[in-house]
């Protein structure tokens, strides 16, 4: 198979790193905007906004609103989501399958939720609110997670299999989520992929994380999104290039510790790299 | 009542209200007419096209002298440029800086290239582009503001002068404040009729200084981080001044006069951490990714 025309690659904005996306605009395909950081967003923030928009695609991503729990999800959180999808009309808007609240206590962080069919019931609840208020269906990312999941009767590709095939949803494929899970819990990161349905992956996050101390003085990996892309991660990229024959949208998220951007572009090279070589051997 | 018979202060009120009324009615058909739907993408990856929306071919020289300063290809010292020898033909493809490098061949100083005729062409055809985008005003434009002006005057001169004719006739001669009150009406309507950009243009200036004001406000932690372009596209919208004076002190010399075309100027506060970013990460405020949370 040739090199799918329709890959595209892009980056996660970040107010540091928007001069340079700016600049260098034509290497990059897709920019992907932190949703709550524009909820609240004055006039202004959202007609720069909307200028973005008419300059390259956008999708929103979703921090907040915390779909894959038992507890409904808050409609009045999904129609700050939904505002804010008709005002700067995206092109995808995509949320974690993680709860982020429960009894009433915000936890500020993406929590995986026991994978039971339970939570599967109540996700793809969520997800159907969530589709009915902005109209669109999300994109839902995979999670990393140093906790395994107590209550959880299945594993993770089961449990994202359940939830996608319930849903009819897409999925967001996080493969520093997978790298970082399949080190810490002692899976082939290959024999995941293997599982879950790639003709439903509507996106990739790439990402880079550091190691840290484990409590019985071994280490885990920690997906910090504040480094580098590691070499396994694109051999994942590949191996999923070469896997489905759908066009990939690949996303660099970097949150912090920024290198120059020719160097984040760069990296988006090396995917480009990646995803061409996969589509070559298929 | 004939406004012609009120007292002079009453006059004067309802002179200023009028005119208030006609500034209003001026800004709202320009824009009407100038429009802030974009017909066309904007050159918002061009830092030398948005230098020169910004403020002209004095600022377009200044931000690409500048990126050619900061890749080496021009050595600045004491206000004077002088072309490296580095002219790499990858390095400097874009006209105006194989132009500036030319300009630059001897020892100059740096202000002296805003006036030469060398640079024309290069800045007219960018005034070309920026026109048929809708950034500039055109020949069309130009005349349509031209006529709104006229009528403007037309009315704020002659509403004033009828008035001084026939103060003058009854004996009044304190007429003083009328005809200032009239000057400065005329020149409030000069100004909203004939901007340098058009309301797209200005629309398109304001969008980008929101998307790069929170990286302004952290430019002095960063400037480590920005290479050429984007700190050219920074200087772009926001003028020379507005980059730290401690990252790049060949700027003040090379071009001492203030920017009064940026909109912010250059303050180096506390550092800030740079490790991390303003406005949410995917992993929520505990510094984690999408599921990490450290130990």
């Amino acid at each position: 198979m040739a090199a799918a025309v329709n890959d595209r690659f892009g980056i996660g904005w970040r107010p540091d790193l928007a001069a340079g996306i700016l600049a260098h605009l034509d290497r990059i395909d897709i920019v992907e905007i932190i949703a709550d950081d524009y909820f609240d967003a004055p006039a202004p923030k959202l007609s720069a906004l909307r200028m973005l928009a008419a300059q390259v695609p956008l999708t929103l991503h979703g921090i907040g609103l915390g779909l894959a729990s038992t507890v409904r999800a808050e409609e009045k959180r999904i129609g700050r989501m939904a505002r804010l999808h008709e005002k700067i009309r995206p092109e995808s808007w995509s949320e974690h399958f993680a709860f982020v609240r429960g009894g009433g206590l915000e936890i500020e962080h993406l929590a995986a939720p026991p994978r039971n069919l339970a939570t599967v019931e109540a996700t793809a609840a969520n997800l159907a609110l969530a589709t009915a208020i902005v109209g669109v269906r999300p994109v839902m990312e995979n999670i990393a997670t140093l906790i395994d999941p107590p209550g959880s009767e299945i594993d993770e590709p089961a449990w994202l299999c359940a939830v996608l095939h319930a849903t009819g949803g897409t999925l967001l494929l996080d493969l520093h989520n997978v790298h970082a899970n399949s080190i810490n819990y002692g899976f082939n990161a290959y024999g995941f992929l293997d599982r879950l349905p790639l003709d439903r992956i509507g996106a990739i996050h790439l990402a880079g994380g550091k190691w840290i101390p484990a409590g019985d003085s071994g280490r885990r990996l920690l997906d910090d999104h504040l480094h580098d892309v590691p070499d396994p991660v694109y051999a994942l990229l590949e191996y999923v290039a070469r896997k489905t024959q759908n066009p990939l949208t690949v996303i660099l998220e970097r949150d912090g510790n920024y290198p120059p951007v020719l160097e984040l572009i760069g990296q988006l090279d090396k995917a480009r790299d990646a995803v061409c070589r996969g589509r070559m051997v298929a | 009542m004939n406004p012609f018979d009120l007292r002079g202060p009453e006059f004067l009120v309802v002179y200023c209200a009028f005119a208030i009324v006609l500034f209003i009615g001026l800004a709202r058909l320009r824009r009407i007419r100038e429009g802030t739907a974009s017909q066309a993408l904007p050159p918002i990856s061009d830092p030398y096209t948005i230098a020169y929306l910004r403020g002209g071919q004095k600022a377009m020289l200044e931000v690409a002298a500048f990126s050619l300063v900061a890749r080496g290809l021009l050595n600045a010292e004491d206000g004077q440029l002088c072309a490296s020898g580095r002219h790499e033909a990858t390095l400097a493809t874009e006209p105006l800086d194989k132009a500036i490098l030319t300009f630059f061949r001897s020892k100059s100083r740096a202000i002296a290239m805003y006036r030469d005729a060398a640079f024309r062409d290069v800045s007219g055809a960018v005034e070309d582009r920026l026109c048929r985008d809708g950034l500039l005003p055109n020949q069309n434009d130009q005349e349509a503001r031209s006529r709104d002006f006229g009528v403007a005057v037309l009315m704020l001169a002659g509403i004033a002068g009828i008035k001084i004719i026939i103060a003058m006739e009854r004996g009044r001669s304190n007429i003083q404040f009328l005809i200032i009150l009239g000057i400065a009406a005329c020149v409030i309507a000069y100004r909203i009729c004939f901007p340098r950009v058009t309301k797209r243009g200005q629309q398109l200036l304001n969008d980008l200084r929101n998307l790069l004001n929170p990286l302004l406000r952290r430019a002095c932690s960063l400037s480590q981080q920005l290479g050429w372009k984007e700190t050219a596209t920074v200087a772009a919208i926001f003028g020379l001044t507005a980059l730290p004076a401690n990252a790049y002190p060949f700027v003040g010399k090379m071009f001492p006069a203030p920017d009064k075309s940026s909109s912010t100027s250059s303050s180096c506060g506390s550092s800030s951490d740079s490790s991390s970013s303003s406005g949410s990460s995917c992993g929520g405020s505990c510094g984690g990714g999408c599921g990490g949370c450290g130990s």
